[in-house]
């Protein structure tokens, strides 16, 4: 199972961008799922691609409020993969979450949490929740 | 999203020369991404535009917003300080970001 833990409780790892404040954070590993950040898991002034190849490495689902700048990014890592290799490595998969002023936080680390239980491989995955669709796929 | 008005961020009393300071010793540009609508808190801090949207989702309250993103008070009112010299290109930013947001596609 990529990106989770094979434990009785489904624990997800978890790489949180740079724009995840430590309040969800906080939240997210009160669910039981190991939400490494940016500054513990690569340089905190690193840039999306960065991050995204390094959770990617790490084998951690990237969490971000970022939509524009990520979903950029990862439709740029599938038209190079589709370019240079077809045996290219998805990245781990990407969640994005909306922002504390449109969705109360602790409801955000509710649905991560439903989700992880629910949907453990999301390599490759682009997923976005937002309170009126809930989780939909953007790519 | 919140409908808290521009009005509700707090001002710093400060003087100018003081609110230069300020700004010097927590805000910087980021690295990456050039432009003042994305200079952040240093060190490793949230961006100021981040922080004048999570003020504006808690009506302004500094002590509140500080705490959501484990930073000081007076790094808030860094943030405060340098949005009030640059406000137009931080609103531009944070309108952007919703029109992203609520886009049918991004």
């Amino acid at each position: 199972m990529l990106g989770m833990r094979k434990t009785p409780e489904p624990m997800a790892d978890l790489f949180l961008d740079a724009d995840i404040g430590p309040e969800l954070a906080t939240l997210i590993a009160a669910k039981g799922h190991d939400a490494g950040t940016t500054e513990q898991h690569s340089r905190y002034d690193a840039s999306d691609a960065e991050q995204l190849l390094r959770a990617t490495d790490l084998g951690r689902l990237l969490v971000t409020h970022d939509r524009r700048d990520y979903v950029l990014l990862c439709r740029l890592w599938r038209r190079l993969a589709d370019r240079w290799s077809a045996d290219s490595v998805p990245h781990a998969g990407v969640l994005i979450v909306p922002q504390r002023d449109r969705v109360p936080l602790a409801r955000v680390a509710l649905e991560l949490d439903r989700l992880l239980v629910d949907a453990p491989d999301l390599w490759g995955q682009v997923l976005r929740f937002d309170s009126k669709w809930g989780w939909t796929t953007e790519l | 999203m919140t409908p808290t008005t521009i009005d509700a961020i707090p001002f710093t009393n400060l003087t100018t020369e003081q609110e230069g300071a300020l700004i010097a010793r927590h805000v910087l540009p980021h690295p990456h991404e050039p432009g003042r609508a994305n200079a952040y808190l240093a060190p490793g801090g949230p961006s100021v535009a981040a922080v004048i949207r999570s003020l504006r989702a808690d009506g302004g309250k500094i002590g509140a917003t500080a705490s959501s993103w484990q930073i000081t008070d007076e790094a808030v009112r860094a943030a405060i300080a340098y949005y009030r010299r640059h406000r137009a290109v931080i609103d531009a930013r944070l309108l952007l970001e919703d029109d992203a947001w609520d886009a049918e596609d991004a």
